[in-house]
């Protein structure tokens, strides 16, 4: 075989696989590109997960937290957030997460198992993969306020992470741009070990 | 009567084997959830690509995988399709030392959840293993289908 048939039939390939792409696309849903901003609260609502249930439960036994325990999720009334964008600093996110609002680390697992925000769920982008529901996702309820990190700087986990809850329906959510490092930087309340929730 | 299969031809089979069903299960897992791959796609920040073709490439990357591993798994136009494989792999390591020269923290998105043997972000890991595969489909490009393939047979 010549050299050029070798290529003529390679491109023909290629061809097949832009033209099954193309199709495809043409068939799938649209694709979201980017997170939306927040949607404003309905009514004023619990923050925090579906039942009362407290986001430290996803906490290993063996975390070693540092500063205050996480606050109940009845403690204290949600701001409301309208004011807050997709995108909050260290100190917005500190007052949500003294308000008991949930938070979901969108790193690896050995980077959650190294140091977590205390009570963070782990909830990766590769946890939503097709046929899949991230573990963690029936606890955390559509209508609250969530806050989601990665690494920071030049980390995209997050952003990807918020996609995927928005398409499924979590139109409350933030994302700490500064991630974890700056988090623990700050010696805000942190944890090491296992999610109890996810990750089997 | 059959043509002689030479020795070199029976390390091809493996090769074309590991390769060809390691794409299809790639293209697969692409496409079972096509944000996931979208999201990979723009997290590589490829200066200058517009996002509908982001949104295309989300697409055909996954069936150019399926159509050449899958030719390659029934050894039909093995060479071809080693051919064109291989010069996606080129781009990959392209776009992966591109990554690692910025610095960047993004997740391969190769493999879905299945990152094997290479975890967490695209590392060098991720640069010898693409290496690795590229070696394998050179070795079918040069050497051919070896045994149990349709090109084989219809030449007979």
């Amino acid at each position: 075989m010549g050299f050029l048939t070798l290529v003529q039939r390679a491109c023909t390939l290629a061809l097949l696989g832009v033209l099954a792409g193309a199709v495809h696309s043409a068939l799938e849903k649209p694709l979201q590109l980017a997170p939306k901003p927040p949607a404003p609260p309905i009514a004023p609502a619990n923050a925090g997960v579906v039942g009362g249930h407290s986001p430290a439960a996803n906490s290993s036994g063996g975390s070693t937290a540092r500063g205050g325990p996480p606050a109940s999720v009845t403690e204290a009334p949600v701001k409301q957030d309208g004011v807050l964008g997709l995108d909050i600093t260290l100190d917005q996110a500190w007052e949500l997460y003294q308000q008991g609002t949930p938070f979901v680390d969108a790193r690896g697992m050995d980077e959650y198992i190294a140091g977590h925000i205390d009570s963070a769920f782990w909830m990766p982008t590769e946890e939503f993969m097709s046929g899949h529901t991230p573990a963690a996702l029936p606890l955390l309820d559509s209508q609250s306020q969530i806050v989601v990190y990665c690494d920071g700087g030049m980390c995209d986990a997050s952003k990807n992470v918020v996609v995927l809850l928005q398409q499924a329906g979590f139109t409350r959510c933030h994302i700490l741009t500064d991630g974890y490092p700056a988090w623990a930087k700050a010696n805000r309340p942190i944890a090491t070990g296992k999610p109890q929730i996810g990750g089997n | 009567m059959p043509s002689k299969i030479r020795p070199l031809g029976w390390l091809v089979l493996p090769c074309r084997i590991i390769l060809g069903g390691l794409f299809v299960f790639a293209g697969v897992i692409k496409l079972m959830n096509p944000q996931l791959f979208q999201q990979a796609i723009a997290a590589f920040k490829v200066p200058g690509m517009p996002s509908h073709l982001e949104i295309l490439l989300t697409f055909v990357v996954p069936w150019c995988e399926i159509a050449a591993g899958a030719a390659l798994l029934l050894g039909l136009w093995t060479r071809s399709a080693a051919l064109l494989l291989s010069s996606m792999l080129v781009v990959f390591i392209a776009l992966i030392s591109s990554v690692l020269w910025r610095g960047m923290d993004v997740k391969c998105g190769c493999f879905g959840k299945f990152e094997v043997p290479c975890t967490g972000p695209v590392g060098p890991c991720h640069l010898v293993r693409n290496g690795v595969l590229l070696a394998l489909g050179l070795m079918v490009v040069f050497f051919g289908p070896g045994p149990l393939a349709i090109d084989r047979e219809s030449t007979k």
